[in-house]
């Protein structure tokens, strides 16, 4: 409820200001062109790599809690905890520390440049790659975390009630955890095409 | 309320009340399964990072990619070292579990 209210008062006051400014012959305002070409290179890339590693901890934090929960439940049946019950924990890790690697790699094209050569071809070209490179590499491991955490709980509860299910349910949550790798090698791609801030 | 239960016992007494005389009496979560999480996490923290500021300005001279695709290589290492750890343990704890079933029945 309390988000339609906030849909309805900011489209409210969007309308509003547009017009005001459409009436008063300042319509060119809303120019999505001069948006792009105003907003610094540097903004994109660090939005970028910020979504990288945001959504990527999100993704392994996500999977921890699901995986997590079903393995202190499983652990009412099956109290011993060994270490094969705390695989889907350090599948978990991975996504994460694919996240940080990508982080890495993207500010490692960060470098100071002076203001009057920011506004350059490559530049823009890199910050755009960092910017959806990034998102890429974010989304893939938050769907891949959760994948991983939704197989690990199954995993937890089937080996809680037989154990020599083992090995048979890590190969399905081995598969998930390569979905995370594809977003990585993406990444790594379009990264490497992007030279560093002010190279060229 | 306690009037209804014989002897003043409560009902986490009465729950917690072993049921056969073999019950389990071992910890929960064994401390050579926590070190190794542990180790293992520290491993995975420390070790794909570690290996691309290695490699980065030494091997690969700069070029951030490949030094990259060496730390997610690590990472997977790491992991698949702890998989192989848990099987191992997972192999020794059962042929533990058959040969104390095998005593019971002499």
């Amino acid at each position: 409820m309390a988000l339609r209210y906030l849909f309805g008062l900011s489209t409210t006051a969007l309308l509003v200001v547009g017009l005001y400014m459409l009436f008063q012959g300042e319509g060119e305002a809303f120019n999505v062109g001069r948006f792009l070409e105003e907003v610094s290179p540097y903004a994109w890339a660090n939005i970028g790599i910020a979504m990288c590693i945001g959504c990527s901890v999100v993704g392994a934090a996500w999977g921890i809690f699901l995986t997590g929960s079903s393995i202190v439940g499983g652990g009412v049946r099956a109290p011993q905890i060994r270490t094969k019950n705390l695989i889907s924990i350090i599948f978990c890790e991975v996504v994460a520390i694919y996240g940080v690697i990508m982080a890495i790699i993207f500010s490692s094209k960060l470098t100071p440049v002076p203001e009057t050569e920011i506004y350059t071809k490559s530049n823009f070209y890199t910050g755009y790659a960092l910017f959806w490179g990034g998102i890429t590499v974010g989304f893939c491991n938050l769907i891949c975390g959760i994948s991983v955490g939704i197989n690990g709980s199954g995993a937890a509860l089937a080996d809680a009630a037989d154990g020599t299910l083992f090995v048979k349910i890590l190969v399905i949550e081995i598969f998930s955890s390569v979905l995370g790798l594809f977003g990585l090698i993406i990444g790594l791609l379009v990264g490497g095409k992007a030279l560093d801030m002010g190279a060229a | 309320m306690s009037a209804r239960r014989p002897h003043g016992q409560t009902y986490a007494d009465v729950a917690a009340k072993p049921t056969t005389n073999d019950s389990d009496v071992t910890p929960a979560v064994p401390s050579d399964v926590i070190y190794k999480l542990l180790g293992f996490t520290a491993a995975m923290a420390f070790l794909p990072i570690g290996m691309y500021f290695l490699t980065v300005k030494t091997i690969f001279s700069g070029n951030a990619t490949y030094s990259g695709i060496t730390a997610a290589i690590t990472a997977n290492v790491v992991l698949f070292a702890y998989i192989y750890v848990a099987w191992k343990e997972d192999q020794g704890d059962r042929e533990e579990a058959e040969n104390s079933k095998s005593k019971k029945a002499q």
